[in-house]
């Protein structure tokens, strides 16, 4: 090579190739970010914009004069106190799925007991009962049982719900711990449930954390059964209340928007931050539609 | 010479069966005991949440219920009604097309994610996390987001479609465009799920294999059709059925972004269904339909349970 | 502080495949006996039974009166000491140390527990590590560490599963030691699994030999060396593998075993291998079965020495007969040899080991007319010269 080319020469043909396939497919990728992400991205700039602002056409892309009216707008008219619903049946979701959820399958896991391998095949076939199908007789039932429109009947249902994708999950990292340590345990004078909760539990973190992920994403986000379940505004979760913001406030996107982005900023914040239990809990195989 | 026919050689004493005490296990021991306490609030629950429910969903099918007053027995005349009504057979027909339209939409895309998105690079983690975003956020607020965006509201489409002369496309009113928008729905938000079962069905491919089948000079497609897609038989399945089962009884997607219509269009059974229960108060009618639709999911679940105890068998 | 350990009759069954089939064992305290045998052959059946991990699907599992196949293993006072070692990985070594102390039931007031660590963190070795993660730990260390968890309640029984099989060979050489030791100094009954013979033989007071799920034979080291039972024994047991000839012993001219075609000649000794004579057998020779000897003792047989093994202070002189079986024997490093030397080999009586080829047991050899030798062999024959060391 002389001196004196030009710096692009020096670069070698198959070198350049290899640099444009990455930049390709970097810009793939990022399309696909984007169309994956653009919705809640406009959901988020609209809540920003101000009403007037919002009639222009055509849209603007970001918003001229950001504003928190609609936000506002939406704690005067008490919001809050439906995300305190939601907060407090997600908690309740997670300590019942959690608690009950490790107890099976510990059980599952460590135990030889008749019927425990039907229950697992049982536990595959609840997690894939599609909810809204079972909405109508819940509802007659719950109806009987006088716990419609309460927030203990939700979240009797709710744990009902995510129980066996929890037990599935925890059941599958209970596997994986070494079962000396248990022996070790159960010899040193600690009974089954002490040997759970003394060296199991304590080791089960990541398994523990995507478990609770994916009960306090279905408690968080139900829409279905909530609708369906309760009518009072006392107990009434956040998006329960979102829907019924849109037949209120109809065509009014700023508040409508703002409140979609109050249900989802919680939901993406906890996904950035477990990103890896997530996908970890997933990818073995307990993923509900 | 004769000669000591035993094995006791030299004193020392070899096992001798002597007489054995017969114990034997009792019918359940102390820990399976214990094993049925653990797992009692898993299915006292489950039996109390699901099991009740269904069953007295079907004792009200067979029964006109006014205000949930069970009036009269009917047998299955309930059932009848509900097989011969208009708005459930309008609303089977949009079921179909919506569940096969979103499927191929879906199964489609998540595989092209999967197998783009494959390797753990860090740009490609980025992108599976942003494509799973819509999967785990609210369904109901997805559908919302959608909405505004295919609404005449936002301007967005007009804007996009305007220099086509198309302009004044109202998605949401045109039956053919709103059901598109409702499969679009679908597939925005569950491809990444389908890209995520698909996924550990990849990841579970040795790579041996695909060196193997590159050395031996197969092509890029060659591999995919004879070494990915046979190994990723059950995967698939898996995923087809558990999509489907979604798809078939799904009415957020429906109730929020289109409301059903234009006039029925788009009204899947789930939200048939869902009208019947809550809005029409037509219990036995409603229970009826869910106990149909209810046994057309046992069908399927059936067939995800049959998988998933072979993917099991297979790599245990 | 000891007891006795006692197996009545007890099988298990995994599915349609016995483990363990009507095994009959009874420890006597204070006891170390090892469990030896390959793997699958039931050593880790028995101990699971014992610390109460399997439950038995018949028989009788006793320590001492009281029958215990219904207690778990939280109720059965044993201590156990696992091959990984099981330590909890989120506790110090302080915290596993104290756990078998904290447990429902037992649970003794801190400051006992504090000293008590501190004296077995003392006797191991371990004050500077107790606020240590396991996975901090060398393996030697965590190794101490599972053994002070199961000292530290000062168990009646001490349970160990091969708890040596994960470190290297010097380490495991000094841990023997202090394991025997630990037994001496605390006096419990010990039951220890192991598929390293050498282990087996240089710790216990006996040794129970399983294979396929049954147990071969039960003696002191001693006996299971110099008197197996039958020829599976014979052949686990030893440095190298022990060679195995069919024939019959002959006293046709002078006393010899015949095998194809050959006379190996059997020099004269203290043993009545004379009345078994012309019974079809099968004859196992290890390393010290077989002698050099000059070429006009009274009784020889020539050999080719193929292939010499330096074993420390010892040779190992692979010598081949006329018709080509492969012999074996050990001498003295410094005594002059080389391959293809032309030697003369003699069979040691008192060493030699007869079994019925049909069974597999071992022959018994009638009494000697003097009735000497025979309760006791010539002990110095053997290289190996540990005594019988029951401590009960």
């Amino acid at each position: 090579m002389r001196p004196d080319s030009p710096g692009k020469a020096a670069i070698p043909l198959w070198k350049r190739r290899q640099r444009m396939r990455a930049l390709v497919r970097r810009a793939i990728n990022l399309a696909i970010a984007l169309v994956a992400l653009f919705p809640i991205l406009w959901g988020l700039s609209t809540s920003f914009k101000t009403t007037p602002e919002l009639a222009t056409f055509p849209p603007t892309l970001l918003p001229a004069h950001p504003t928190l009216e609609h936000y506002a707008l939406l704690f005067r008219t008490g919001i809050e106190r439906y995300m305190l619903n939601s907060v407090f049946l997600s908690a309740a979701t997670v300590i019942g799925c959690l608690a009950f959820g490790s107890l099976a399958a510990y059980a599952m896991a460590r135990v030889k007991f008749r019927g425990g391998n039907t229950l697992l095949l049982v536990i595959v076939a609840l997690m894939s009962i599609p909810l809204p199908s079972l909405l109508v007789p819940t509802f007659t039932f719950l109806a009987q049982l006088g716990l419609l429109d309460s927030l203990t009947g939700l979240a009797l249902l709710y744990i009902a719900y995510q129980l066996p994708i929890a037990v599935w999950v925890l059941y599958g990292y209970f596997l994986t711990i070494p079962i000396e340590l248990e022996h070790a345990a159960r010899v040193d004078g600690y009974s089954r449930f002490a040997t759970l909760r003394k060296v199991i539990l304590p080791l089960s973190g990541p398994g523990l954390v995507a478990a609770g992920l994916f009960v306090v994403t279905f408690a968080w986000n139900d829409f279905v059964v909530a609708v369906a379940m309760t009518s009072s505004d006392a107990v009434r979760t956040l998006p329960v209340a979102i829907y019924g913001y849109l037949g209120f406030y109809g065509r009014e996107w700023g508040p409508l928007t703002a409140s979609a982005i109050l249900s989802t900023i919680p939901v993406i914040v906890v996904f950035i931050v477990f990103q890896r239990f997530f996908l970890g809990g997933m990818t073995s195989g307990g993923v509900k539609s | 010479m004769a000669l000591p026919e035993t094995a006791d050689y030299w004193g020392s004493r070899p096992p001798q069966p002597l007489v054995m005490p017969r114990r034997r296990r009792p019918l359940l021991s102390a820990d399976e005991i214990r094993a049925y306490g653990f797992v009692a609030p898993l299915v006292v629950l489950e039996i109390l949440f699901v099991v009740t429910p269904l069953v007295i969903g079907f004792y009200y099918s067979l029964h006109r219920v006014d205000y949930f007053e069970l009036t009269s027995f009917r047998g299955f005349d309930n059932y009848w009604r509900v097989l011969t009504s208009p708005m459930v057979l309008a609303s089977l027909a949009a079921t179909a097309i919506f569940a096969i339209g979103a499927l191929i939409l879906t199964l489609s895309v998540g595989l092209s994610l999967a197998l783009y998105l494959e390797q753990d690079t860090r740009w490609n983690i980025f992108a599976r996390a942003a494509a799973l975003v819509p999967y785990v956020i609210s369904m109901l607020v997805g559908s919302l987001l959608l909405r505004w965006i295919f609404s005449t509201d936002s301007g967005l489409v007009a804007a996009a479609l305007g220099p086509f002369g198309l302009g004044d496309t109202t998605i949401l009113a045109d039956p053919t465009a709103a059901m598109g928008a409702l499969i679009f729905n679908a597939g925005w938000r569950d491809s990444a799920f389908a890209m995520i079962l698909l996924l550990a069905g990849l990841k579970s491919i040795p790579p041996q294999l695909h060196a193997a089948a590159r050395v031996d000079g197969a092509s890029a497609w060659y591999r995919f059709r004879h070494v990915t897609l046979p190994l990723m038989r059950i995967p698939i399945l898996i995923a087809v059925v558990r999509l489907l089962i979604h798809f078939v009884n799904v009415l957020t997607f429906a109730l929020v972004l289109t409301g059903g219509g234009p006039n029925g269009a788009t009204q899947t059974m789930g939200l048939a269904m869902y009208r019947l229960g809550f809005l029409d108060a037509r219990i036995g009618e409603a229970n009826a339909l869910a106990i149909l639709v209810f046994l057309f999911n046992i069908v399927l679940i059936a067939i995800n349970v049959v998988l998933f105890s072979e993917r099991r068998r297979a790599a245990p | 502080m000891t007891t006795s350990v006692q197996f009545r009759g007890v099988t298990k069954r995994f599915g349609s495949a016995e483990a363990l089939s009507a095994l009959d064992l009874k420890v006597e305290p204070g006891e170390f006996v090892s469990l030896l045998g390959p793997s699958g052959s039931g050593k880790s059946t028995t101990l699971g039974l014992l610390a109460g991990l399997i439950e038995a699907d018949e028989g009788e599992i006793l320590i001492g009166d009281r029958i215990v196949n219904d207690i778990g293993p939280e109720g059965r006072d044993i201590a156990m000491v696992f091959q990984n070692y099981a330590l909890y990985p989120h506790m110090t070594v302080f915290e596993n140390l104290a756990f078998p102390l904290r447990a429902r039931g037992r649970r003794r007031p801190e400051s006992e527990i504090e000293s008590r660590i501190a004296a077995v963190a003392h006797a191991l070795g371990l004050p500077d590590l107790l606020h240590r993660y396991p996975r901090e730990l060398s393996g030697g260390q965590q190794q101490r560490v599972a053994l002070g968890r199961a000292m530290i309640r000062e168990p009646k029984v001490f349970l160990l599963d091969e708890p040596l099989s994960n470190l290297d060979a010097r380490l495991r050489i000094r841990m023997r030691h202090d394991i025997k030791a630990l037994h001496a100094a605390i006096g419990s009954t010990i039951i220890y699994v192991t598929h390293d013979q050498a282990e087996a033989l240089s710790m216990s007071s006996r040794i129970a030999i399983f294979d396929k799920g049954k147990l071969q034979q039960y003696a002191s080291p001693f006996e299971i060396y110099n008197r197996p039972a039958n020829i599976f024994v014979a052949n686990f047991v030893g440095e190298r593998e022990t060679l195995f000839l069919d024939g019959a012993i002959a006293t046709d001219p002078a006393l010899c075993f015949r095998c194809r075609d050959e006379a190996l000649a059997i020099r004269p000794g203290a043993t009545n291998l004379g009345a078994v004579a012309g019974r079809p057998l099968k004859l196992g020779l290890r390393t010290e079965a077989v002698e050099l000897v000059p070429a006009d003792a009274p009784a020889a047989f020539p050999v080719t020495v193929s292939q010499i093994e330096l074993a420390g202070p010892d040779i190992i002189v692979y010598a081949t007969t006329g018709t080509g079986i492969e012999l074996c024997c050990r001498v003295p490093a410094n005594r002059p040899i080389a391959r293809g030397d032309r030697l003369h080999a003699a069979l040691v009586p008192e060493a030699l080991h007869l079994f019925d080829p049909e069974t597999g047991a071992a022959i018994a050899l009638p009494a000697l007319e003097n009735s000497q030798g025979r309760r006791e062999p010539a002990a110095a024959a053997f290289a190996y010269k540990d005594a019988v060391q029951r401590t009960a």
